[in-house]
C-alpha cells in the first residue's frame, strides 16, 4: 500500500499541475509515516471534472493563488475506504482507509475531480460552485456517537429540511459516521444535494434560483412534469407564483430542502417582505435569490443581511426608496432605518436609547437616501434598485457609533452591516433569534449562554457552519429541547413525506399551500408582516389550527387516502380494465419509499412503525401500545373499535385493555402479522392496501406528536 | 421617560396573586350579565392625532395658535402648504366637537365614535406610554406581558389579559387569527411559562368543534354505512385515541396543549353550534362582510372578528368570558399616512361599521350587555405630531388610550395637545413624552371589573408615572 501511496502522489500534483493550465509549483516530502503534499498553482481553471488519484494516509495543502474562494469536496464512491477532512487552512487530511465518513470541505479551492482506483480505493471528488466552510463544533459540544443514531438525524433532518427526502439507507449512513462527518454532507447549500434529496426522474435546472425554477415549472420544456394545467401557478409574475414555487422546490427531488427551510426563515421571519403589503412577485423572487446566493457563495452573515437589506422588495416595503436628501433637506420616513438594525440583527438601542432613537436612526435613514426604485414596462416595481449619488446623503454618518462611509447607500448599507453584526446587542440576541425560529421554544441558561458564545467566537460569522455545530451538539439532542411546529414546517413536512416520487408531483395534489392558507398562513405573506410569519408558539397556542389539522385528518380523509386518479377516454369517460378496476392516469405507491426488506416485506406491525418514524422521527419514543393498536387496526382497513368488533364501533379502548384483555390483545396481534399487499400484481390488492398506509397517515399526522420536536 | 423611570413590576408576585383566583377554566358560567372587557389591540403604532384634532377653524387666523402650528406641521400628510388648503382639509374630513371643553376635530367617518364622545361614553386618556422604547416589536412584548422588563425574544409568558382572566377564575375568548401573548395565562411559580387553559380561540365562530361521524345516527337507523367511510374509520378513531390518552401526557410535555385544545374543542364545540344555528348573525353584522353591500369593511378579518365577538356573547353562558381580544393591525404609518390608517378609522367607528353594528346588535340581544363592557383600545405605541416628508410619521412612545363604554365616565384625561411639543418640532426625531403608564390605565379598568384585580395582575404600581392633575380613577366614578 505504502509504494501506491506514493506513486500515486506524484500523479495527484501532475495531474493537478494539468488540471490548472500549468503554471505553479508543488513540494511533496514524507513525514513520520505521513505524505504531505503542498500545491500552489495560480488559479484553477476550465477545471470541470478530473480524475486524481489520491493516496491514504496523505496531508495535501492546496492553496490557489488568486485569492478566489473555491470549494473542495471529497468523498468516496466506493462503500466505506476513506476518511477526508480539510481544515480552515486547507489542509487535507486523509487519515483513515478503512471507512467512508468524511467529507472535506476548503475555503480556497475550486475543484472537480474523480479519484479512481488507488489500491482498490475508489474516490470521488467533485468540484462544486462554491467554497464552504469547515465544521467546528464552536462553544458546543457534539453529541456523541452512541446518542447520533437514525433518531437523531431524523430529528436533524426534520428540524431543517422538511424531513428531507433522503434515502432509508442514507439516514443510516449518516448514522453510522461520526455526526460532524454526517451533518456536513446533510446540510448544505448547493442548488442540490443528491444525498439530501437524490435525483428521481425529473431533469431540473441547475439552479438555486427561485426564480429560475418557477419559469421552468411554468414553461412547455419538455424536462418539465408539471401537468399543463397546473403550469399557470408558477408564471414567475403571476401572485401564486412565490409561494407555489417555493413550495414545489422544498418537496422536488433532487433540489436542496434545507437551503429553502433556510429561505424561509430569512425571507418570512428574519428579512420578511410581505405580498400582502404590496411586494410583487418578481422583486420577491430577487429578494429570495439574492439572499440564497449570497449564502451560498459562504458570505459571511452580515454581508448576508446587508444582502436583504439592499433588496428592491425591501426598499419597496418600507417605502425607503423615496428617502432623498437634496439642497441639504432629508425628506423620508425612518421605518427600514430602525428595522434594519432590529430586526436583522438584533439591535434595539438598549446600548443607549436617546443616542439610538436621536442619532443612529435618523442617521440611518439617511443613509438610505437615493435607492432608486425602477418599473416596468406594465408599471411594476422592477426587482432591483440602483444607488444614486445626486440624492444621496454623502457625507460621513455616525452610526451606532461608529463613522459609516460610503459613496451611497449600497456602500452605507454593508458597512453598516460590519458594524451591526459586532454590536453587543447582535451578539446577544441575533444567535439567539435563530435558534429559538428553527429549534428551539424551551432554551435554558445554558444553552442561551453556549448558544450565544458559539455565535461570538466565530471570528467570521457565517451561518451555515453555526447551525453545523448546533445541529449535532448535545443542546439540539437534549430531552430538555422541544420546538412546536408552525403550520408551514408542519404541512411542509407532511406533504414533503407523503410524496414517494416525482409521480406524485405532476399535478398539485400534496400541494402544501392550499391547506397553509386554511390554517390562516400563506408563504410570503407573513402576518406579522416585517415582523415575521406565525411563530411556533403562536401556533401551539391557536385551537384553530388544531382544528383545522384534526378535521383534515377526520373528515377530509382523502388529502392522505387518495390512491388513484381515473384514467378517461377522449370523450372524458373513465376507462375499465379488464380485471374491473379503473385504469388510473396516477396511482399512489408507498411500495416506493417503503422498503420491503426492513418490513417483512409489508408486515403491518412493521409498515405501521416506519411510518410512525417517517412522520413523526421520534425513533418511536411516543408510539405506545395505544398509537401501535390503532395504527395496526387501520392498516388493516378499519378503526380500532370496528376492528375489535364490528357491532360496537363507538367503543373506547384504554391501554389497559390493548395490553391486557386477552381478546383484544388477540385480535391486534393478528392485525399486526397480517402483510399489506403493497406491491401485489393484482392492482385492485395494492390499491386498497394504498388507501390503508394513508388511513393510518391521517391518523398518524393528528395526534400530538405532531404538533413538537422533542430534541430527544 | 426610561426604564429606570418606573418601578420594576413585580410580574412573579402577580401571576401569584392571579392563581389564587382561579376557577376551572371553561366551566360552565351564570346567567347574569359578567363585566367583560373587549381589549383592541392596533398593531403598529396607531396615529390617534389623526383620529382627534386641534380644530382649524375658518375664523383661526392667529399663526401662533396650537391649531395653526399643529396642521403646519402636518401639512405634507394631506398634501398641501398654505392655511388656507390646511383649513380646507380639516373641514373636509373632521367634524367640530368639545371634548372636556376643549374645541377638538374628529374625522368625519368616525360617527359613532363622535356620538359616543358627544353620549359621554368615552374617556380619551393622552400621554398614556407603555414601553421603554420605540421598537414595534419590543414595545408590543411589554405592553401584553404588563413587564417592563419583558424579554425581546422569550414569547413564553403570560399577558395581562390572561392573568386577569384567570384571577377572576373566567375564561378569555380569543378572537384574533392567532391568540396574542396578552392573552397567555400565568403558570404558578413558573413566569418564563404561559399556560392556555382559560383561553376559548372563537375566530371561527360557526365552524367551531371537531368533526365526528355521526355513528351512533347509523346504528338509530340501522345503517351500516359507518363500516364504510374512511371518514368514519378515521373520526371514530382519533375520538377514541384521544379519549384515551387523556391524562397521559402530563401538562409540562410540549404534546399536552394538542390534548388540551381537542378536550375543550370537543366539550363545547357541539353545545356552541347548537345555540348559534338556531341564532343567525344579525344583518347589520352579516353586511359587515358581505360583497358589495355599502357597510361591508375594508377589512373582512376585522368584519370576522366582530361576528365571532357577537356570538360569543350569545353564546356566554357556555364561554363565561371576562376577556375578549381582538386587533387590528397595519397602523405602521411611515408613509401614506391617510390612505393607510382612514380606513381602518372607518372601519372601527363608522356609522353602521364595526362597533357600531356590533352594539346595536348586543343591545337587541341584551341591553345590559353594553352596559356591563368596556372596550379598551390601544397601540404600542404613537406617532409623532411633525410629518416626515413622506406622507407619514414616525414613532414617539406617547399615546392615546380609548376606552368606551356606558359605565365609563367620558373626557379627556391628560393633555391632549401639550405646548411642548410644539416647542420641539424640528428636533430630529422628537419622542413623544409619555406621562402616564398604560398600566395604571389597565390596572383602572380591571378594578372596574372586580376591586383589587388591577394589583393582582400588575403588582404594585403606585410607582409608575401619572399625569400631573390626572385622576384615572374618576373613569368609572
Amino acid at each position: 500500500m505504502k509504494s501506491v501511496v506514493k506513486s500515486c502522489l506524484y500523479l495527484i500534483v501532475a495531474i493537478f499541475l494539468w488540471g490548472c493550465g500549468g503554471g505553479g509549483s508543488s513540494k511533496v516530502s514524507d513525514k513520520n509515516n505521513t505524505t504531505i503534499a503542498n500545491i500552489e498553482i495560480d488559479k484553477i481553471a476550465n477545471l470541470s471534472l478530473k480524475e486524481f488519484f489520491v493516496p491514504t494516509q496523505v496531508q495535501s495543502k492546496i492553496t490557489v493563488k488568486d485569492n478566489k474562494p473555491y470549494h473542495l469536496y471529497v468523498e468516496s464512491s466506493d462503500d466505506g475506504f476513506i476518511r477526508a477532512s480539510v481544515d480552515d487552512k486547507g489542509l487535507i487530511t486523509i487519515s483513515s482507509a478503512n471507512k467512508s465518513d468524511g467529507v472535506g470541505t476548503v475555503d480556497i479551492t475550486l475543484i472537480a475531480f474523480t479519484l479512481l482506483d488507488v489500491a482498490s480505493v475508489k474516490f470521488t471528488v467533485d468540484v462544486t460552485s462554491a467554497n464552504l466552510p469547515t465544521f467546528s463544533a464552536l462553544n458546543f459540544t457534539v453529541v456523541s456517537d452512541d446518542e447520533w443514531d437514525t433518531a437523531a438525524v431524523s430529528r436533524v433532518l426534520d428540524t431543517f429540511a422538511f424531513g428531507g427526502q433522503a434515502t432509508d439507507a442514507q439516514i443510516k449512513t449518516w448514522a453510522d459516521m461520526p455526526p460532524k462527518s454526517a451533518i456536513v454532507q446533510m446540510l448544505t447549500f448547493d442548488a442540490n444535494n443528491p444525498l439530501l434529496s437524490p435525483v428521481s426522474t425529473q431533469k431540473l435546472p441547475s439552479t438555486l434560483s427561485l426564480e429560475k425554477l418557477s419559469a421552468f415549472w411554468a414553461s412547455n420544456s419538455a424536462d418539465n412534469i408539471v401537468d399543463n394545467d397546473y403550469r399557470k401557478y408558477y408564471k414567475p409574475d403571476s401572485w401564486s407564483s412565490n409561494k407555489m414555487s417555493w413550495a414545489r422546490a422544498s418537496m422536488t427531488r433532487g433540489l436542496n430542502p434545507f437551503l429553502n427551510r433556510v429561505g424561509l426563515w430569512e425571507t418570512n421571519y428574519h428579512m420578511s417582505a410581505n405580498r400582502d403589503s404590496g411586494v410583487y412577485p418578481l422583486p420577491m423572487f430577487h429578494h429570495y435569490d439574492n439572499i440564497m446566493e449570497a449564502l451560498a457563495s459562504n458570505a459571511t452573515y452580515d454581508s448576508v443581511l446587508a444582502t436583504g437589506a439592499k433588496n428592491a422588495a425591501i426598499a419597496w416595503q418600507y417605502g425607503h426608496y423615496r428617502n432623498v436628501y437634496d439642497n441639504g433637506i432629508f425628506r423620508g420616513n425612518e421605518d427600514f432605518a430602525r428595522e434594519y438594525h432590529q430586526l436583522f440583527f438584533g439591535v434595539l438601542g438598549e446600548y443607549d436609547h436617546d443616542y439610538h432613537e436621536t442619532i443612529a436612526i435618523p442617521n440611518t435613514a439617511r443613509a438610505l437616501t437615493d435607492m432608486e426604485l425602477h418599473y416596468t414596462a406594465k408599471g411594476r416595481p422592477d426587482t432591483e434598485i440602483t444607488f444614486g449619488t445626486d440624492h444621496h446623503y454623502v457625507a460621513d454618518l455616525d452610526i451606532l457609533k461608529h463613522t459609516i462611509s460610503g459613496a451611497n447607500a449600497k456602500e452605507k448599507i454593508e458597512a453598516i452591516a460590519k458594524v451591526d453584526i459586532e454590536a453587543l446587542e447582535s451578539l446577544k440576541n441575533l444567535p439567539i433569534m435563530i435558534i429559538s425560529h428553527f429549534a428551539d421554544d424551551n432554551m435554558n441558561d445554558a444553552t442561551l449562554k453556549r448558544v450565544r458564545d458559539s455565535w461570538k467566537s466565530m471570528s467570521q460569522k457565517r451561518l451555515l457552519p453555526f447551525l453545523w455545530a448546533y445541529a449535532v451538539s448535545t443542546d439540539f439532542h437534549s430531552s430538555t429541547r422541544y420546538k412546536f411546529e408552525t403550520s408551514i414546517d408542519r404541512i411542509t413536512k407532511v406533504f414533503n413525506k407523503m410524496i414517494t416520487d416525482d409521480s406524485d408531483m405532476i399535478t398539485n395534489r400534496y400541494d402544501p399551500t392550499s391547506l397553509m392558507y386554511r390554517e390562516g398562513v400563506t408563504v410570503f405573506a407573513p402576518i406579522h408582516d416585517v415582523f415575521g410569519h406565525q411563530t411556533s408558539i403562536e401556533a401551539s397556542d391557536n385551537a384553530n389550527i388544531f382544528k383545522v389539522n384534526y378535521n383534515r385528518s377526520a373528515r377530509f380523509t382523502s388529502t392522505y387516502t387518495s390512491y388513484y386518479k381515473r384514467k378517461k377516454d377522449s370523450s372524458g369517460n373513465p376507462i375499465k380494465g379488464s380485471d374491473g378496476e379503473y385504469d388510473a392516469s396516477w396511482e399512489k405507491d408507498w411500495a416506493k419509499a417503503i422498503p420491503s426488506s426492513s418490513t417483512d416485506n409489508y408486515k403491518v406491525d412493521e409498515v405501521a412503525k416506519w411510518l410512525w418514524k417517517r412522520f413523526i422521527g421520534d425513533g418511536l419514543k411516543n408510539y405506545g401500545s395505544l398509537e401501535r393498536a390503532h395504527i395496526v387496526a387501520l392498516l388493516n382497513g378499519k378503526d380500532l373499535s370496528l376492528f375489535i368488533d364490528q357491532d360496537k364501533p363507538l367503543t373506547v379502548y384504554s391501554v389497559d385493555d390493548i395490553e391486557n384483555d386477552a381478546t383484544v390483545k388477540m385480535l391486534i396481534h393478528d392485525g399486526s402479522v397480517a402483510k399489506m399487499k403493497l406491491d401485489s400484481s393484482d392492482r385492485r390488492e395494492r390499491r386498497y392496501a394504498n388507501r390503508r398506509v394513508g388511513l393510518a397517515i391521517a391518523f398518524i399526522v393528528a395526534t400530538p406528536y405532531i404538533y413538537a420536536q422533542e430534541g430527544k | 421617560m426610561q426604564r429606570r423611570d418606573f418601578i420594576k413590576l413585580s410580574t412573579r408576585t402577580a401571576i401569584a396573586l392571579a392563581m389564587s383566583g382561579v376557577a376551572n377554566p371553561l366551566m360552565a358560567g351564570s346567567t347574569t350579565v359578567q363585566k367583560t372587557i373587549i381589549n383592541l389591540m392596533l398593531d403598529g403604532g396607531p396615529d390617534f392625532r389623526h383620529l382627534i384634532v386641534p380644530a382649524y377653524e375658518a375664523s383661526n387666523n392667529d399663526p401662533d395658535s396650537y391649531a395653526a402650528k399643529f396642521w403646519k406641521a402636518r401639512a405634507s400628510i394631506f398634501n398641501v402648504t398654505s392655511e388656507s388648503d390646511l383649513k380646507k382639509a380639516y373641514n373636509d374630513n373632521y367634524n367640530n366637537i368639545t371634548i372636556s371643553g376643549i374645541k377638538c376635530g374628529i374625522l368625519k367617518i368616525a360617527s359613532w365614535l363622535e356620538d359616543q364622545i358627544t353620549a359621554g361614553n368615552v374617556a380619551i386618556v393622552s400621554n398614556a406610554i407603555a414601553s421603554t422604547n420605540r421598537n414595534h416589536y419590543h414595545s408590543k412584548l411589554v405592553m401584553e406581558s404588563g413587564d417592563m422588563d419583558a424579554s425581546p425574544y422569550n414569547l413564553d409568558v403570560s399577558g395581562w389579559l390572561g392573568r386577569s382572566a384567570r384571577g377572576l377564575g373566567k375564561n378569555l375568548v380569543s378572537v384574533t387569527s392567532e391568540v396574542r401573548l396578552s392573552c397567555n395565562g400565568p403558570v404558578a411559580n413558573h413566569p418564563e411559562k404561559h399556560d392556555n387553559s382559560m383561553v376559548i380561540n372563537n375566530q371561527d365562530s360557526r365552524n367551531l368543534g371537531l368533526f365526528n361521524y355521526d355513528t351512533q345516527g347509523d346504528l338509530d337507523n340501522n345503517s351500516n354505512l359507518y363500516r364504510y367511510y374512511d371518514s368514519a374509520y378515521a373520526s371514530r378513531a382519533l375520538k377514541s385515541y384521544y379519549e384515551a390518552k387523556r391524562g397521559m401526557i402530563p401538562s409540562s410535555s410540549p404534546y399536552h396543549k394538542a390534548m388540551e385544545h381537542e378536550k375543550n374543542l370537543r366539550d363545547f364545540g357541539d353545545r356552541v353550534k347548537s345555540i348559534l344555528d338556531a341564532n343567525a348573525l344579525p344583518e347589520k353584522i352579516a353586511n359587515l362582510n358581505t360583497k358589495n353591500h355599502q357597510n361591508k369593511l375594508n377589512s373582512s378579518y376585522f368584519a370576522k372578528q366582530i361576528a365571532s365577538v357577537y356570538d360569543s356573547f350569545v353564546t356566554k353562558d357556555i364561554f363565561d368570558m371576562s376577556v375578549i381580544s381582538m386587533d387590528y393591525n397595519g397602523w405602521d404609518s411611515h408613509k401614506r399616512l391617510r390612505t393607510q390608517i382612514e380606513p381602518r378609522y372607518e372601519d372601527m367607528f363608522g356609522t353602521d361599521k364595526g362597533f357600531d353594528a356590533l352594539i346595536s346588535s348586543l343591545d337587541d340581544l341584551d341591553t345590559d350587555i353594553y352596559k356591563n363592557m368596556t372596550i379598551v383600545i390601544s397601540g404600542e405605541f404613537g406617532r409623532q405630531l411633525k410629518s416626515n416628508g413622506d406622507n407619514g410619521n414616525d414613532h414617539g412612545r406617547g399615546n392615546t388610550v380609548l376606552v368606551i363604554g356606558e359605565a365609563v365616565k367620558g373626557k379627556l384625561y391628560g393633555d391632549i395637545f401639550p405646548d411642548s411639543e410644539l416647542s420641539e418640532l424640528n428636533v430630529k426625531n422628537k419622542d413623544i413624552e409619555g406621562k402616564t403608564s398604560i398600566f395604571r390605565i389597565y390596572s383602572e379598568i380591571l378594578d372596574w371589573q372586580q376591586s383589587g384585580l388591577g394589583a393582582t395582575v400588575f403588582g404594585d404600581i403606585s410607582g409608575h408615572p401619572l399625569e400631573s392633575g390626572v385622576d384615572l380613577s374618576k373613569i368609572y366614578t
